[in-house]
This record gives C-alpha cells, sequence and structure tokens, in this order.
C-alpha cells in the first residue's frame, strides 16, 4: 500500500506541469481563448447572474438574429441573447438559464436562418469550448442528441471530446494556448466582454463592411430537423408558462435571394401548424433588403441591423416603448456612431435622440445640398437643421459656414463655433471651447454630440465624391 | 484504440487497476478481456478473426502435441506433423491473404490478363483491413512453427494462448512476441511490482514524447511535401525525407515503447524491437536494429528454412531477396513496398559483393577503419541508402517515388535555407525549434544506448532535480504537442 502511495504521489509530480497547466485553463480562460468565445462567455455570465437592471424583450436565435437586434436602437430594456452557430436547442437552455435567474421578460424574439434549423454549425468549437453551458446541462444536451441521432453533434469521439471539453484536457485547449502566447489574449477577450456589455449582446456585424459578391442563396425547401423542431416547440411553450410573448421573426435576406413557391409553402405550412398548436405566437417574415445592409449573404452589417431594428420598433411599438436612454444605451449609442462612416447613418442613430450634429462647412454648398436633396434622400423629416453661429475673428474674417442638426424637434444645444490659438473649437452651452479637429482640405467636418451628457462622441471629416460624402482617411 | 488517445488513457489505468485487485486466477481472464475490448474498439466483428486464428493456432499446437505424444512411427508423426501445420499455415495465411492481398492479386491478376490483350473487368473486395492482422497472424503462426519444431510444447490452457495471441500493449503493432518469452510469462499472472510499474510508466511517457513531440510534428511537414510533391523540390524534398525517415522510426518506435512500457506496468517484459537503426553502419546492420520482431522472425521462419546463408553464394542471395521481398509485401500488398524491399534485398547484396574488395581497398590505402569519422561516414552513408528507400514506402505510388527521387536532386532553391522559406511547409519557427530540441534529445539518448548505457537507469542514479526537469521537459512537450497529435500510428496499417 505504502508503494501504492508513493508510485501515485510520484506520478504527481511528474504530472505537475500538467495540473499546473489545468488549473490556469480551468481558471483563466479568457486569458487563451479565441477572440469569439468571449461572447460566448459573456452570455453565460449573463444569464446565470442576477442582473440589477429589468429586461423587457430578450432576443433568441443565431449569428443571423444577432447581427440584426440592436438593443441600443431598440429601447434600454432589450437584450440581445442569439448566439452565433446556436440552435433552437442551445437557445431553450439560454432562456432557461435567464429565467432562472431573472424576472421573465415581457418579448421573446426567436430568429433562426434556415440551416440552423436544420444543423449544428458550433455545438463542440464554440459551445462546449467555451463552456457556454454547466455540465449538466452539456450532458443533458449529449443524451437528446444522442437519443436523436444528431449527426452534426455525434462526432467519430464525441464522449470523448465531450469529456475532454468538460475536464478542460490540454487536447481542446493547446493550440489556443499555444497561439495565444499563454495570456496575450486577456486583454483583448476583456475588451471584447465589455463591449458586448456595452451593445447589449449584439457583437456581430457591428461594423459598416458592405457585401460585394453575387452568390446568393436560392431557398428551395423549408426543413426543421425533428431535435431542433422540438427545441423550438420548446422554447415557445417555455414562453407560454413564463407569460412572455414569444414573436418568431424571419429576418430579412439580401435581395436577390431566391425562394422557390415550394419554399414559400412550407415555410407557411410549418407556421401555420406552429401557430395552430400555440395560438398566442406571431410569426413575421422580413421583406428584403438592400446588399449594402449586409456583410455577408447572411449577416446584416450596422446599417442594415439599424434599419431593421428601426422598423421593428416600428412594427411593434408596444414592445418598444420610448423610454429615455440610459447610460448603457447612450454609450452604446456613442460607440456605433464612432463606428459609423457615412453622415445619413449618423443622422439615422441620432434621429429622435437628443443629438446634435455640427457640420464645418468648407464649400459653402452644404446647406442648400442638405435642403434640395439629402433631407428627402436621407428621409431625415423629423430632423431639425439649423445654423450655428461663428464667431468670425480677425483671423478668420471668411471662416466656413456651420451648420447643425439636431436628433430632436427642439435643440437642446446651444452651441457656437469659434477660433482660438490652437485652431477651430466648439463651445457647448457656454462651456469652455472644445478643439475641434477636421481634416485638412475640402472637407466637411462633423462632430456629433451627445447632448444628454453634453460629450463629444466623434469627429469624422468627409469628402464629397461622386455626390456621395466619403469618410476622409 | 490509440495508445494516444483519450479512450487508452481511461483504459489503460482501470485495466491495470483491476489487474493488480481482482484475484490471481483471474487476472489473465481480465486481461484477454481486455484485450479483446481493446481490439473491438476499432471494429467488433473483426475480432472473430483474431478471434479464428487464436483457434486455429491453438489447435493445431495441441494437435501436433498429440502427435508427438502417439505412438505411431517417426515418418509418420513428422509427417502428420507437417500437415497439421501446414493446415494451420495455410488457414491463418488465406485469411490474411483474403483481407490484405486479394483485391491486390485481383488488380495484378487484371493486368496480366491486360498485357495478353484479354479484356475482363475483375470485380474487387470491399475490405477493410483488420487493423494488426499482419502482426498477430505472424505472432501465431510463429508459436505453430515453433511447437512443430519441438522448440516448445503447445500451450494447453486456451485463455493463456489466446492472450498470448491478443496481448493488447503488442496486439495491433507488435512487437511480434515469441511463444518462448511471453508465453512463457503469461503463464504466471504477475503481482504489483512498483519498481516496474515505475519503468513502464517512464517508458510509456518516453514513448508518447517520440510519437507526439518528433513522429506527430515530422509528419506535418511530410504530409505537406508528400501531398503535393509537384510543387517542390531540392531542399523542400530532402528535408521531407529525412524527416520521414525520423517520423516513421518515432511513431513505430513509439509504438513500441509505448507497448513495452504497457506491458512493464501490468509486469510482462516485450522484446525490444529497436536498437538505434539509424546509428547502422551498414544495411546489414540496420536490419539488425530496426523492426527486430519481424526481421528476427523473417529469419527464423523463412530465410534460414530457405537455406539461409548455406550453400551457393547464389543461393544465398536468392534467400535473401525472397526473404526481403516477402518483407516488404507484409508491409503492404502495393508494388512499393515489394519495391522497397526488394531495394534493401539488393542493398545487403551489395553490401556482401564489395565487403571483401572494399576491405581490401581500405587496407591497400592505409584507411583506419577503427575511427569515429569511418563510423560516421558508415552512419551518413547508410541512412541515405535506408532514406532513398523510404521515399518508395512513403510515396503513394512507385511513380510519384521515381518523381520524388528526381525532383529531390533539382537543388536550384538553396535560398530557402537562408530566406525561412522551409518554415512555409507546416512547421514554423517554434515547432520546428521544438523538433530540433526533441531531436537532440532522442539522439543523446540513442547515443548513451548504443554505448550500453540504459537510459532509465542512468537517469533514476541522478540527483532529484535533474531527473524533475528531464520528466517536466517531457511532460510539457508532450502537452504542447497535443495541438498537431491525434494522428494514428503508422504501422497500423501493416
Amino acid at each position: 500500500m505504502k508503494q501504492i502511495g508513493k508510485l501515485a504521489f510520484k506520478c504527481f509530480c511528474v504530472l505537475l506541469p500538467f495540473v499546473v497547466l489545468w488549473c490556469y485553463m480551468r481558471q483563466h480562460m479568457l486569458a487563451f481563448v479565441d477572440n469569439e468565445a468571449p461572447y460566448y462567455i459573456w452570455n453565460r455570465e449573463k444569464t446565470n447572474s442576477e442582473q440589477e437592471k429589468q429586461y423587457r424583450v430578450i432576443i433568441l436565435g443565431d449569428s443571423v438574429a444577432n447581427a440584426a437586434y440592436v438593443p441600443e436602437a431598440l429601447s434600454r430594456d432589450t437584450l440581445n441573447l442569439a448566439l452565433g452557430g446556436i440552435t433552437p436547442m442551445e437557445s431553450y437552455y439560454i432562456l432557461r438559464d435567464w429565467l432562472n435567474h431573472h424576472p421573465a421578460p415581457e418579448v421573446c424574439y426567436i430568429s433562426f436562418q434556415d440551416f440552423h434549423l436544420q444543423r449544428e454549425d458550433n455545438f463542440w468549437t464554440r459551445i462546449m469550448y467555451s463552456h457556454r453551458f454547466r455540465p449538466c446541462q452539456n450532458l443533458e444536451l449529449m443524451k437528446v442528441a444522442v437519443s436523436y441521432n444528431e449527426p452534426s453533434i455525434l462526432t467519430e469521439h464525441y464522449w470523448l471530446d465531450f469529456l475532454s471539453y468538460q475536464l478542460y484536457l490540454p487536447n481542446k485547449y493547446i493550440a489556443s494556448i499555444m497561439n495565444a502566447g499563454f495570456n496575450q489574449r486577456y486583454k483583448s477577450n476583456s475588451e471584447v466582454m465589455q463591449a458586448n456589455e456595452l451593445h447589449g449582446g449584439r457583437y456581430i456585424g457591428r461594423a459598416t463592411t458592405e457585401y460585394n459578391g453575387n452568390e446568393l442563396e436560392s431557398y428551395n425547401e423549408f426543413r426543421v430537423n425533428p431535435l431542433f423542431d422540438e427545441y423550438y416547440k420548446k422554447i415557445i411553450a417555455l414562453c407560454l408558462e413564463n407569460g412572455i410573448t414569444p414573436r418568431i421573426v424571419k429576418l430579412p435576406l439580401p435581395e436577390g435571394t431566391q425562394f422557390t413557391d415550394h419554399y414559400k409553402k412550407t415555410f407557411e405550412e410549418y407556421y401555420e401548424e406552429l401557430q395552430e398548436a400555440y395560438s398566442s405566437i406571431t410569426v413575421d417574415w422580413f421583406p428584403e433588403y438592400p446588399k449594402d445592409c449586409y456583410y455577408d449573404t447572411h449577416h446584416m452589417n450596422s446599417h442594415g441591423a439599424l434599419q431593421f431594428s428601426l422598423e421593428l420598433k416600428e412594427r411593434y411599438p408596444e414592445d418598444f416603448p420610448t423610454l429615455e436612454p440610459d447610460a448603457g444605451q447612450l454609450g452604446a449609442i456613442d460607440d456605433s456612431i464612432k463606428a459609423e462612416n457615412k453622415i445619413e447613418w449618423i443622422l439615422k442613430w441620432i434621429s429622435g435622440k437628443d443629438y446634435t450634429v455640427l457640420f464645418y462647412d468648407q464649400n459653402g454648398n452644404f446647406q442648400s445640398m442638405y435642403e434640395d436633396r439629402l433631407r428627402e434622400a436621407w428621409a431625415m423629416e423629423a430632423l431639425t437643421f439649423y445654423s450655428v453661429p461663428v464667431d468670425r475673428t480677425e483671423e478668420a474674417p471668411e471662416a466656413p459656414l456651420v451648420w447643425g442638426i439636431s436628433g430632436t424637434e427642439e435643440h437642446t444645444l446651444s452651441a457656437a463655433v469659434l477660433w482660438t490659438e490652437e485652431g477651430l473649437a466648439v463651445q457647448l452651452d457656454g462651456e469652455g471651447p472644445r478643439p475641434w479637429v477636421t481634416a485638412s482640405g475640402d472637407v466637411l467636418g462633423v462632430i456629433v454630440i451627445n447632448n444628454y451628457d453634453r460629450s463629444v462622441v466623434c469627429m469624422k471629416s468627409f469628402l464629397y465624391v461622386d455626390e456621395a460624402f466619403t469618410l476622409a482617411q | 484504440m490509440l495508445f494516444n488517445s483519450m479512450e487508452f488513457l481511461i483504459f489503460f489505468p482501470i485495466v491495470v487497476l483491476a489487474y493488480f485487485v481482482i484475484p490471481k486466477p483471474l487476472k489473465n481472464p481480465w486481461l484477454l478481456v481486455s484485450s479483446y475490448f481493446f481490439y473491438m474498439c476499432w471494429n467488433a466483428r473483426y475480432a472473430l478473426l483474431l478471434f479464428f486464428s487464436t483457434i486455429v493456432t491453438y489447435g493445431g499446437g495441441l494437435a501436433m502435441e498429440a502427435v508427438k505424444g502417439s505412438r505411431w512411427r517417426q515418418s509418420v508423426k513428422g509427417t502428420a506433423k507437417k500437415l497439421v501445420l501446414t493446415a494451420s499455415l495455410i488457414l491463418n495465411l488465406a485469411v490474411l491473404f483474403y483481407f490484405k492481398y486479394a483485391n491486390f492479386a485481383l488488380d495484378l491478376l487484371g493486368s496480366a490478363l491486360a498485357l495478353l490483350n484479354v479484356k475482363l473487368t475483375i470485380p474487387t473486395f470491399d475490405i477493410i483491413l483488420p487493423v494488426g492482422i499482419s502482426f498477430y497472424t505472424f505472432q501465431a503462426l510463429g508459436y505453430a512453427i515453433d511447437v512443430y519444431r519441438d522448440e516448445i510444447y503447445a500451450e494447453k490452457n486456451f485463455l493463456q494462448y489466446a492472450l498470448f495471441v491478443s496481448f493488447f500493449p503488442q496486439l495491433v503493432a507488435g512487437p511480434i512476441e515469441r511463444s518462448k518469452n511471453l508465453l512463457r510469462q503469461l503463464s504466471e499472472p504477475k503481482k504489483f511490482c512498483y519498481e516496474s510499474v515505475r519503468a513502464g510508466l517512464l517508458l510509456m511517457l518516453w514513448g508518447y514524447f517520440l510519437k507526439m513531440v518528433i513522429s506527430d510534428r515530422c509528419a506535418v511537414l511530410v504530409n505537406t511535401v508528400y501531398g503535393n510533391y509537384g510543387t517542390y523540390q531540392g531542399f523542400q524534398i530532402l528535408l521531407a525525407n529525412v524527416l520521414f525517415a525520423i517520423q516513421i522510426y518515432c511513431d513505430f518506435m513509439g509504438y513500441s515503447v509505448i507497448a513495452k512500457g504497457a506491458a512493464l506496468v501490468l509486469g510482462y517484459r516485450l522484446m525490444d524491437n529497436f536498437s538505434q537503426p539509424y546509428l547502422a553502419g551498414s544495411v546489414k546492420d540496420f536490419w539488425r536494429r530496426w523492426h527486430i520482431s519481424l526481421s528476427t522472425w523473417l529469419r527464423d521462419y523463412l530465410y534460414i528454412p530457405l537455406g539461409g546463408n548455406r550453400g551457393s553464394r547464389l543461393k544465398k542471395y536468392r534467400n535473401l531477396m525472397i526473404t526481403f521481398l516477402v518483407s516488404g509485401l507484409w508491409h503492404g500488398a502495393d508494388f512499393k513496398f515489394i519495391l522497397w524491399g526488394g531495394i534493401h534485398g539488393v542493398y545487403q547484396i551489395a553490401e556482401d559483393l564489395f565487403a571483401k574488395p572494399f576491405g581490401k581497398t581500405c587496407e591497400r590505402l592505409h584507411i583506419r577503419t577503427d575511427t569515429f569519422s569511418w563510423k560516421l561516414i558508415g552512419i551518413v552513408r547508410n541512412f541515405i541508402l535506408v532514406d532513398i528507400a523510404w521515399v518508395f514506402f512513403r510515396a503513394d505510388s512507385v511513380k510519384a517515388a521515381l518523381e520524388i527521387l528526381r525532383r529531390s536532386v533539382l537543388l536550384s532553391n538553396s535560398r530557402l535555407l537562408l530566406n525561412g522559406g522551409l518554415f512555409q511547409l507546416g512547421l514554423n519557427k517554434r515547432n520546428m525549434a521544438i523538433l530540433l530540441v526533441a531531436l537532440a534529445a532522442l539522439l543523446i539518448s540513442s547515443v548513451m544506448k548504443e554505448r550500453g548505457i540504459q537510459c532509465l537507469n542512468w537517469l533514476s542514479k541522478q540527483n532529484v532535480v535533474f531527473r524533475y526537469a528531464v520528466y517536466w521537459s517531457l511532460v510539457v512537450l508532450i502537452i504542447f504537442s497535443m495541438d498537431i497529435t491525434g494522428q494514428e500510428f503508422l504501422y497500423f496499417q501493416f
């Protein structure tokens, strides 16, 4: 017995590097996991911890849903819990996690791209890799997958893969650790988590990149895999049990995507059957959007997502009442505006909100352009356009004109533009001048001001090329 | 079940723990059940083939023993034994032939008929090659021949014999054990022995190091180049060829060492399958050191019965060629393997033919052949010869091998040596550095063994800091090789 103990101790000593590494992997996942895993970790932490904030609307779905629903544009109490690559199966457990730790929301939007109603995409590389669910939930998922013999989950050695992930074994994480140089990813992953928190869980398509390809999909038949069908229904049942209104939304796809009659028929049949079983659900199929609203064949970019979210808000005003934005929502809006590359989309972001955009018009023709053409083209009737006083000094008697556009009808900000020794500056409500940096040359300088806290959100410069404003580098 | 798989890491401790805990009469049955489970993890149905081979050779052994003890005349006994052995050989080889060589033979037949302008569509069999069939068939046949030669008594205990054929550490890729060694050991179930468990586990650690750190790392580059050899040439191919020689050595030796270690943990000693083959000074010497269990099997059961060195030089060369062609064929049903065996046969004949004149020339030129530099030249020359033959072994076909050899002498891309182009072949600088460190460790251990120093014994005498520095280095390198592992052992296919 003594010898066995000695042997066990020596084995432990020899394997000490493994033990140390294991402890590290167990405790510091953010330090090495790839840059997508933090979204899943955030989702886990968000759903499994008590939140001070009450959420009225939650979004469930896959990456397409994650990209499309913009919480900051919808309302301050909307949370996007959709995750890339997941199916109704995982979404059901996300909803259950949420309900176990929070009061039930009033509405739950459910959106899945057809692909994720048919097969798993990211079960091993995302859900298991990032430990999105607890071991008992993963076990449940595996058992269900086995009972349905789901090939997209049942890999060749699925129980061993399952164990490897559950036990944080190096065979599943060593590549990440090596690529991360042990802990080089901690900072970037923490920033990803913070950004995700800021944007209410929306992480896909936050950029303005536009899809330039021509390969659009053609849909011939709407099918739901029995396993995911069961979970789709379980989500709805769970919503109804908890007094949540489930809204199923088929998200818009790029113009040119083909849907055959057979597809439309099978789609309608499926949802009619679902509505017969659960009469209180709503099913919407949003029309196609222009290709420049997408960054690939399915996922909306920030422009498309904003447009969709505003339309959704219009369609269901009762779900998204107009409330004074809170600090979190304003932070997210500010962040989204910072990422914008087009003036019209900046204006869409501020529309209806107490923001001001000032234009430093070096050409002197912005007013006429805006009033003659841009206002209509950008559909910005609600915005208020006005002239901003410019303090013309002796040094700059011919200083360009400055215009302001307010997001609301009454502009609460009193802004003035002046020249200081450092150059152009803007003075808000009589406070001290703040420098306004514009690119040199013949550009339209833009400064966005958040009137709620009187902060400057961003300063950008645009060139007028081919009858459109493009961001100056 | 691979030794480098999660399954084995679960399976092995369970088998070992249970083995030492259960009562003595149950130990061998437990190992037998475990061994069959181990095999059935790959394909349950094919365990029947293993069982068939076991039954045939077990029955054959008993029959030969019965003949031996009978009152028949000596000549009748001899004939009867020969008949039993022949039946045993035919049945086993027939199974091996069907599963391994049938399609190859049909292809050959088709090609031969085509040459004669006979157009015939010959269907091929849809067969999966049973893992380890060549190993356990040869092991079982070795037993039958030993019984026939009266070198051992036939084993009467079926469970023990079945365990001999199916003993899991060496079941699927050898070493091809001799009944005189393993069967005898299996008669006495082992008790827990701290020293042998410790030594076995350390051997396993070394085996994993060879497989996962060296072999699998080499495989990345080798697969890149061989998978698309048309786009590579010169130094890229030369590097791939050298790394393949290392890959196959570390892969197979890694497996053999893990097998030896696993058996030792249970208290059994398997034979050494390798003895620093790349330190051999001649091809003949190489074959004394490479895949020893197969080369001695072929020597004892084929080469010597064919006549061996006896008779004329021509007969000796004939026997040598037959043995090496069979060795090639044993490795796989493909011309490239036969050619690979044939090349080694030719090497050995050439060595034998030129040995005397070469020795005389050295004498006349007063070249000292007992110096380190002379030995080194021999080692390098031998490595080059063996490596050329490996190209046929690794390439997809003979044609591909010839093209690879042709491209390997197009040395116009020497700038790759300086501009980091060699890091574009699948192994980046970090992995290359790890590989070099690991190869240095392998070289040191090989040289030590060559000088008669048993590394494990030597290591156990060092101070604790050094010992653990070595253990931890191995463990760390293995862990950091997990991202490129998961490849099957090469010798599983044979």
